[in-house]
């Protein structure tokens, strides 16, 4: 497929790692963080960091929308979904994020009427066909999927659509890497950006890591040799003193962004106070509210939740795991307790979290090397 | 995905395993069959054109 094989080429890949290798700096050690769960796939699916220098350490960032919402939103999503004539929508990673005792698929099995959408305008569908009942939409991740939920609203108060609401977990990514700069206890040499995100609000959002913390930044595509290439990118540019914002994503990211798609999320959402992650605590104006122009469709508002914090379990380290301070098969539960089927923790769930990635794609490499 | 069909607000998309999935347009303006979109959540966010 066009765009799409050519970037798979195992020798463009083997020239790559080459490359890769020259530009390093004797004795120096290189920790890239990706921030985004669609690269942490792709680094486990096609055996990346197998072409890396062990001198160059992929480090797992906080990407994965599914893995940063708290026990507690979980908890408030099955306290809507119970209300008598709910029918309660969501992402299919979302059925098995564990809350406080239960989980979405629990609360289906238990007789709520929970359905898996592929988009919140299913959701929408859903409301259209079923006039008599409220469908709720639990919208998550981060600005490539906030567009669509932005859209939805649109076409549903143009059409009047009053059984349709919605709980709004959407959040944005740069406070998040602003506050992993700010850890002492994570020493990064650069970043993989996250493509898809930048297609929408362009590369200008990122100018701050260079600029604020002297780390460069490589908007990266997701397939193997976008990047290799991305990683090759930031090693260049460390070795030649160098510290910006390069695009590597030419072929999908604009500079500026998706101006449309950046419009109608400014009409439909504003910034949250303040939000709590996963692992990471409350972030301040790290999430997106439904603006007053479409309070009437805010779920929170119309139905009653909890919305009480929820301690991680004492067992589950996907905190430092999202943070990138251990890696996934370092957490206690890691592969034992916690596996995509039994899952304790939200980075064992969702494909693009990097304990999931990693138990379906890595563990059989390091089986071997412990061979 | 590619784009197989189009109308004003949504087009019928080919994904790699040629599965075919409605996807909303509006975002990314008027696309024509064989042109390229990346697709998030049933929304087409960027379009790449053919030619």
């Amino acid at each position: 497929m066009k765009f799409v094989d050519e970037f798979r080429d195992a020798e463009l890949g083997r020239a790559l790692s080459t490359q890769i290798l020259a530009e390093l700096e004797p004795g120096r050690h290189y920790k890239v963080m990706e921030v985004c769960g669609g690269h942490t796939h792709s680094i486990y699916k096609y055996g990346i960091d197998d072409l890396l220098p062990p001198q160059v350490e992929l480090v797992h960032g906080p990407g994965c929308p599914v893995c940063v919402i708290p026990m507690g939103r979980v908890d408030d999503g099955i306290a809507v979904a119970r209300n008598d004539g709910v029918i309660f929508t969501c992402f299919g990673d979302m059925l098995r994020v564990p809350g406080s005792e239960y989980t979405l698929l629990d609360a289906k099995a238990q007789g709520a009427d929970v359905r898996m959408v592929y988009s919140p305008l299913d959701a929408l569908r859903i409301a259209r066909e079923n006039p008599d009942r409220e469908v709720v939409f639990f919208a998550i991740g981060f600005e490539t999927t906030a567009p669509s939920t932005a859209l939805t609203l649109k076409r549903a108060k143009a059409e009047g659509i009053e059984n349709f609401s919605c709980v709004c977990n959407h959040v944005t990514i740069v406070p998040p890497l602003r506050a992993l700069l700010e850890s002492p206890d994570l020493r990064l040499d650069g970043f993989i950006g996250p493509g898809h995100v930048c297609t929408v609000v362009g590369a200008r959002p990122f100018q701050f890591i260079p600029a604020d913390y002297g780390r460069p930044i490589v908007i990266s595509g997701f397939e193997p040799l976008d990047i290799l290439q991305s990683v090759l990118m930031i090693l260049r540019q460390l070795r030649a003193g160098r510290c910006e914002v390069e695009n590597q994503y030419t072929r999908v990211v604009p500079q500026e962004g998706n101006l449309r798609a950046l419009e109608v999320m400014a009409e439909v959402f504003e910034l949250r106070p303040h939000f709590e992650w996963r692992g990471l605590g409350f972030i301040s104006q790290s999430a997106l509210k439904l603006s007053p122009a479409y309070q009437e469709f805010d779920a929170e508002a119309r139905f009653e939740v909890p919305n009480v914090r929820v301690a991680d379990p004492k067992a589950c380290q996907c905190g430092e795991v999202l943070k990138g301070v251990i890696k996934p098969w370092e957490c206690k539960v890691f592969g034992t307790a916690c596996t995509p089927e039994h899952a304790i923790g939200t980075c064992m769930v969702s494909p693009e979290g990097a304990c999931a990635a990693y138990y379906n794609f890595g563990r059989y490499a390091r089986e071997r090397e412990a061979v | 995905m590619r784009v197989v069909s189009a109308d004003d607000a949504t087009a019928v998309c080919a994904d790699e395993q040629l599965a075919f999935h409605d996807v909303a347009i509006e975002l990314v303006g008027p696309v024509n069959p064989g042109d390229e979109v990346i697709v998030h959540a049933g929304v087409a966010i960027h379009r790449r054109l053919t030619g």
